[in-house]
């Protein structure tokens, strides 16, 4: 299999911020609410280090911890009225 | 505002519990997930309404069947919120796998008798013939074992993982063992040979792709 240059990056990136134990997905999950409530977006508390490292190395979770503190710092998931105007996909 | 708001952690999970069920409150959580899965996927313009009601059910079924896992250290509000997304993105990532990635996902998992997932990396010889690299191609070579090759390539080619552990017949947390392990062998390897895993990436990024 070729590898490119660009993926050997990535690589090396992920094995540099490899740590001995680490959280799964799974747990990930039930750790990412506490932080979103918990904590300010540039904050890196103690209690939380465990989700920062997954999020180094899981892009899927990640990705749904920004979606999920985007909705919840709008407030976008709150109002109830708005479902009545919501558009159709 | 809504009443899920207005209510705490202990009233939700009362409510969820009740027998026989609580039809306001679960009527309350349905209509919540379904704006949480609206908005966190607002920027997917192939998003069906089919798709809306699916995510919705599914979200609402893990939600009710996690509750004993709710330890109350968030709102729940949030707490639900984080499995629609989960739901919903993951079927999404899914789906785009099937439509745009079958190709790479054959190369890196063959099917074929005789031929073996992840087989050896060939790194660009521009690249390779780096001494620093040679460490990294060598533990990668040797100390990996040709699923643990395959899907850390996988990965970085942003196949979603519940595809890759498709196709190795596991489920997504046995997956991200296999690659955690695999990354530790790496590290490993690379501080016993006494190259910074730092030094190497900055070795990799001065090298220009024109050479």
């Amino acid at each position: 299999m070729q590898v490119t240059r660009k993926e050997l990056i990535e690589l090396v990136e992920l094995v540099r911020v490899t740590t001995s134990e680490e959280i799964d997905c799974s747990q990930f999950l039930e750790r990412a609410a506490a932080y979103v409530d918990k904590t300010d977006p540039d904050e890196v508390p103690d209690d939380f280090v465990d989700v920062l490292q997954h999020m180094l190395v899981c892009k899927e979770c990640c990705e749904e911890l920004h979606v999920l503190r985007a909705l919840v710092s709008s407030r976008a998931d709150e109002c109830d009225e708005c479902d009545e105007h919501e558009h159709e996909h | 505002m809504s009443r899920l708001g207005r209510r705490n952690n202990k009233e939700w999970l009362a409510a969820l519990r009740r027998e026989p069920a609580d039809v306001i409150a679960l009527k309350e959580l349905r209509g919540y997930l379904r704006r949480v899965i609206i908005r966190g996927t607002a920027t997917r313009r192939d998003l069906r309404h089919e798709d809306i009601a699916d995510f919705t059910q599914e979200a609402m079924l893990r939600v009710l069947k996690h509750l004993d896992t709710f330890r109350g250290e968030a709102a729940f509000r949030t707490w639900a919120a984080a499995i629609a997304i989960r739901v919903a993105f993951a079927e999404l990532r899914q789906r785009d796998a099937r439509v745009n990635r079958r190709e790479v996902l054959d190369q890196l998992f063959p099917v074929q008798p005789g031929k073996s997932a992840g087989s050896q990396w060939q790194i660009d010889a521009t690249v390779a013939r780096r001494e620093l690299l040679k460490v990294l191609e060598q533990a990668i070579a040797s100390q990996l074992t040709s699923r643990q090759r395959a899907a850390l390539l996988a990965e970085i080619r942003g196949i979603p993982t519940r595809e890759i552990a498709a196709r190795l017949g596991t489920n997504p947390n046995a997956l991200y063992k296999l690659i955690h392990d695999a990354r530790k062998k790496l590290k490993l390897a690379l501080i016993r040979a006494g190259v910074r895993p730092e030094d190497l990436r900055d070795e990799l990024r001065g090298i220009s792709p024109c050479k």
